[in-house]
């Protein structure tokens, strides 16, 4: 899963080395847009439904906790 | 807060397009850029609207009034009075409302009144009618939105990296008393700790324009651009909204596959999939194009809606509809109401 997702990031922002940050929103490697891209992509990749309430910065700040977001929108759906 | 209202009823909704009209491809210094091509399929970019030179959105509502009256769809001794809602002001003073009686010589009982209110201005403005409309009898109001927000100094400028979504419009909504004695529920809801979440700083009373800022401007408009925390306005509208609509629906003894539509704010295509998505309706039922036809105008994209989207359902007959406006403030506001068979839900092209 985190290798999709290295990939996804990736794709979304190409200038970046995600891999060599600890936060991806302090950091300034995602915006607000990069985030309802990353949502959309992560929705098709993973085939689940991300819900609108887990939409917020901490969900998006590690590799970690977007694995989380994916495996919780995956239970759930 | 939750209001109830009787015997009150949406007779007309005239839309007041620029005919000016930009497509995304077009804006973009590089539409084919990948960025720009996700952003266009996932929040809905496309074409918005442009007034000329330095049209006010008072000019557009009197091109509005004055179609309206031409037709003989609404005559000057039946207004009782003009509810403005907007952050496009002509002036910080006089109001538009004043400016608009004054100009097609209305009556000096016309009662006036601007409201200062952005996502949640068509939904404000219509409880401020229905309130109104207690005291004015056979008259009828005048709900006026609509935002001037893409005027531009140069035609020629910079394309940009990212074109943003907002989009010029006025509407025109009648609202009137009828005898038919159904029920209208509405609710409002404030959040001002979380003001900053949306905010315009510059061009108040707070922070004024100084020559060093006026030199940033990149749009004919007086004042900077929306500071917005995305996300955080994102989360405030999946986390309220729905809680609200349930409550209203409870309050007016129905259920969401009672609704036949949901006349939603629209922000972007993005944020009302993920609304139905939590709220469990069908996107057949909750329109969702207006970023994408004519941009995000504020209080104008409700209305937008009426007159584009479900124009002819409007006309046709009775709808039970259920509107929401939700952002600046923060702000979020709901009705519940029949709306159909309307005198007339159009859009109109001007020439401004």
């Amino acid at each position: 899963m985190e290798e999709k997702i290295y990939n996804i990031l990736k794709e979304i922002r190409p200038e970046f080395d995600f891999e060599e940050s600890d936060n991806f929103v302090e950091d300034g490697y995602l915006d607000s847009f990069d985030i309802v891209t990353l949502v959309s992509e992560l929705e098709t990749a993973f085939d689940i439904v991300i819900d609108g309430l887990d939409v917020l910065p901490e969900n998006f700040e590690t590799i970690e906790a977007i694995c989380n977001m994916v495996r919780k929108s995956g239970e759930e759906g | 807060m939750i209001l109830n209202f009787k015997g009150k009823k949406i007779s007309g909704v005239l839309s007041i397009l620029p005919e000016n009209e930009y497509l995304f491809e077009d804006e973009a210094a590089d539409p084919k850029d990948i960025k720009n091509r996700r952003l266009k399929r996932i929040i809905g970019f496309g074409a918005r609207r442009r007034v000329k030179g330095n049209t006010t959105l008072s000019d557009m509502l009197l091109y509005g009034m004055e179609n309206l009256m031409e037709q003989g769809k609404i005559k000057k001794e039946e207004i009782g009075a003009i509810v403005v809602s907007t952050l496009s002001p002509d002036y910080f003073l006089p109001q538009i409302s004043n400016i608009l009686q004054g100009k097609l010589g209305l009556g000096n009982d016309v009662y006036c009144v601007d409201i200062m209110q952005a996502c949640a201005g068509y939904v404000i403005g219509l409880i401020q009618a229905f309130m109104l409309l207690e005291h004015l009898g056979e008259k009828k109001v005048l709900v006026c939105t609509g935002e001037i927000f893409n005027r531009k100094s140069d035609e020629n400028e910079p394309k940009f990296e990212h074109p943003s979504f907002g989009g010029d419009i006025a509407n025109i909504t009648v609202v009137e008393n009828t005898d038919d004695g159904k029920n209208i529920y509405a609710s409002s809801y404030n959040d001002g700790a979380q003001r900053e979440a949306l905010i315009i700083h510059d061009g108040g009373f707070k922070n004024p324009m100084t020559p060093e800022k006026i030199a940033l401007q990149t749009s004919n408009i007086p004042c900077l651009g929306v500071t917005m925390d995305g996300t955080g306005v994102f989360n405030f509208v999946q986390k309220e909204v729905p809680p609200a609509i349930t409550e209203l629906l409870e309050k007016a003894n129905m259920c969401k596959d009672d609704i036949d539509y949901f006349l939603f704010h629209q922000p972007n295509k993005f944020m009302l999939q993920k609304l139905a998505e939590k709220m469990e309706i069908p996107y057949s039922r909750l329109p969702m194009d207006i970023t994408e036809k004519l941009g995000n105008s504020d209080s104008g994209t409700i209305p937008a809606v009426m007159t584009t989207d479900v124009s002819k359902a409007l006309l046709a007959g009775n709808n039970h509809c259920c509107l929401s406006g939700f952002g600046g403030g923060l702000t979020w506001a709901s009705i519940i109401m029949d709306i159909g068979k309307l005198d007339f839900c159009e859009n109109i092209i001007s020439n401004l």
